[in-house]
């Protein structure tokens, strides 16, 4: 047994040791700690980046395959880019600021456990640490009404879902009695298929895709998004979102690969609604958290038209855009952050004139909302471009044709964003945003990224695509 | 036969106090009813010979959740008062639905070969040393479930207090 393979999740646990320790140590300056959390986890992720070891531990149980490589990369990332973000903006008084942190590192474990397991056990566990981590963050405004609502619409909705993942799991255990996912898959390969394991199916479909909030288990979205801290809101949009795509991957493109034909016009039906029904209810939206928690929805509809894609193309388009959607929502959120720590507001009306005021910031934000609308030259266009090939690849045309109309829809509401930054003239005078040094760092990098992916994609898609190849090779 | 009876019986007090939980007015009847509930789950266990999850369901269920939610129930009191109102607006769109998934859970469970005779054998050869031997594959084959879990309960307790205790500095 190779224990060397879970030294990443080692140094995690280690890390959060350390920083109830720093809290110990430090009386005064707090913001030490996020400092401290953000370089440790950039620390991590170049780490996992080079010292790439792949193996199995406990009878397949446990892998450190190319997925979870790569989406331990975005993971540590998120982190990395979150507590950047978090460190001059959180309005955490200085008693509970390394709490704040310590959750946030337990959910980067959680997640990280989530995509290298192979097994139900490992999974539900991997995934209730990453949750409930997130359900006490999203709450810890405690003296604001908002984040307490958004706290508890999170765990009792989450609560719900879990039940059902749960339920689901178990039936698929009670019928195949294996909780080791190449045992189900040898399962289902046999074509002997019980009733029960299809609803089996449909339970776990239902109680994953409350953590992608796919069309209709997207309601506890707009409210989360909302009240949460904002760093919260973009580490809960990215990493959580990414990690649930893996389980995703692992169950049905993976797991349920022989069943394609239960789960795949499924999914093509959730994917085109999540995509039109995100997209239609961001338009008339009046906050700008709100408006993102919407377009959200509508890109994790166009992750689904992947899923629905050939397999191996499919596999390698969800992971390059999931890459590409984390560091330009990312850089979204940071925007919004910089701009509420400032101004106190996060109302679209109060961005008016944000142009002449703040030509940088607008500028960025531009970029973040054309990269999320895949206009070409920027990360977001080749993702999409990627995805949608890959679902025509199986013949889905219908499916790609109503992305492309949504994508043309959500163009519009972003750019009702940009008229507000670009051409309307300030209404009420609003204090100069002011941006930390976290907050630079943080656009600085996520824009490199973004243009970096959208004028080279080659490297990257080639590494996807390998990662792709190597899953269904035994 | 004897056996059968029984699993009917402890299945028709689960259900029954389930549904008692969630109709009653009295929030504190509803976490008595639950404690039944969880009571038949546990009966059920030790039926089919998992002793030690039945005492596990029994001691940390009932003796640890159930106790925690009257605690919680009676010390909020004030607060919420003991008669809260817990009528569902949509009640007839809930039993629809609630009937709906019902039937198609009934009608699958009851179209599927559940293979009966291997699961007996399995079980019966469980009987004999079960304890030992969840013991045993908790600290091999699921070993990282069984530590992951510390590091939730410390998340959970971290989060807890975070959110719950009170804070003075905030409150200027």
């Amino acid at each position: 047994m190779d224990m060397t393979l879970l030294v990443n999740e080692f140094l995690i646990t280690g890390i959060i040791v350390l920083l109830l320790l720093l809290d110990f140590m430090i009386k005064d300056k707090k913001e030490i700690i996020g400092v401290v959390f953000s370089a440790l986890m950039f620390g991590m992720m170049l780490f996992v980046m080079f010292f790439n070891r792949k193996g199995i531990l406990l009878g397949g149980a446990f892998v450190a395959d190319g997925i979870a490589w790569f989406s331990k990369i975005i993971i540590l990332a998120a982190a990395f880019l979150t507590g950047l973000m978090s460190v001059n903006t959180i309005k955490v008084s200085k008693k509970y600021t390394a709490a704040y942190y310590i959750l946030l590192a337990c959910s980067t474990l959680g997640l990280m456990f989530l995509v290298s397991s192979k097994e139900l056990i490992t999974l539900y566990v991997g995934l209730e640490l990453a949750t409930i981590s997130l359900y006490a963050l999203s709450a810890i405004y405690k003296n604001d009404d908002l984040s307490l609502e958004a706290g508890i619409k999170y765990i009792i909705l989450g609560a719900v879902s879990s039940g059902i993942l749960l339920y689901g799991l178990s039936l698929i255990y009670g019928v195949t009695r294996t909780t080791y996912l190449d045992g189900i898959m040898n399962y289902a390969s046999t074509g002997l298929i019980n009733p029960v394991f299809i609803m089996a199916l449909i339970m776990t479909l239902l109680g994953v895709g409350f953590k992608l909030s796919m069309v209709p288990m997207h309601v506890w979205t707009p409210d989360v998004y909302q009240g949460a801290p904002t760093p919260v809101t973009a580490f809960i949009s990215v990493a959580s979102k990414a990690a649930g795509f893996v389980f995703a991957l692992r169950l049905f493109a993976y797991m349920f690969i022989r069943l394609d034909y239960v789960w795949v016009p499924i999914l093509s039906i959730i994917a085109f609604l999540t995509m039109t029904i995100g997209n239609l209810m961001a338009i008339p939206q009046k906050n700008v958290k709100r408006l993102l928690a919407y377009s959200t929805i509508s890109q994790a509809g166009y992750i689904l038209v992947g899923f629905v894609g050939a397999s191996v193309i499919g596999i390698s388009s969800v992971m390059f855009y999931l890459l590409a959607y984390t560091i330009t929502n990312i850089a979204a959120f940071a925007v919004v952050a910089a701009f509420a720590k400032s101004t106190g507001s996060e109302e679209l009306d109060d961005y008016a004139g944000l142009a002449q005021k703040e030509p940088l910031l607008a500028l960025i934000f531009m970029f973040a909302l054309l990269s999320l609308a895949g206009i070409p030259p920027l990360a977001g266009f080749v993702g999409k471009f990627f995805l949608f090939y890959a679902a025509m690849q199986r013949g889905y045309v219908w499916l790609v044709v109503a992305g492309a109309l949504n994508s043309t829809v959500s163009l519009y509401y972003y750019l009702l964003v940009l008229r507000q930054m670009y051409l309307t003239d300030r209404k009420k005078e609003l204090p100069k945003v002011v941006m930390p040094l976290g907050i630079k760092l943080t656009l600085l990098i996520t824009m490199i990224a973004i243009f970096v992916l959208g004028l080279m994609p080659g490297p990257v898609l080639d590494m996807t695509t390998e990662i792709a190849q190597k899953l269904f090779l035994k | 036969m004897v056996e059968l009876i029984l699993f009917y019986a402890f299945a028709g007090v689960i259900i029954f106090s389930a549904m008692l939980m969630v109709l009653s007015r009295n929030i504190f009847h509803s976490a008595l009813f639950l404690a039944v509930t969880l009571l038949g789950v546990a009966a059920l266990f030790a039926m089919m010979g998992s002793f030690f999850i039945a005492g596990i369901q029994v001691l940390l269920y009932i003796g640890a959740v159930v106790v925690l939610t009257i605690f919680v129930i009676n010390l909020t009191k004030q607060v919420i008062g003991q008669d809260a109102p817990q009528v569902n607006e949509h009640v007839i769109p809930a039993i629809i639905t609630s009937l709906l998934a019902a039937c198609l859970i009934i009608l699958a469970v009851l179209k599927t070969d559940w293979g009966t005779r291997i699961a007996q054998s399995v079980a019966q050869t469980e009987l004999t040393d079960n304890t030992a031997l969840i013991g045993r594959q908790l600290l091999t084959n699921f070993v990282i479930p069984f530590e992951v879990v510390s590091v939730l309960l410390l998340a959970a307790l971290i989060g807890a207090i975070a959110i719950v205790s009170r804070d003075k500095e905030a409150e200027k």
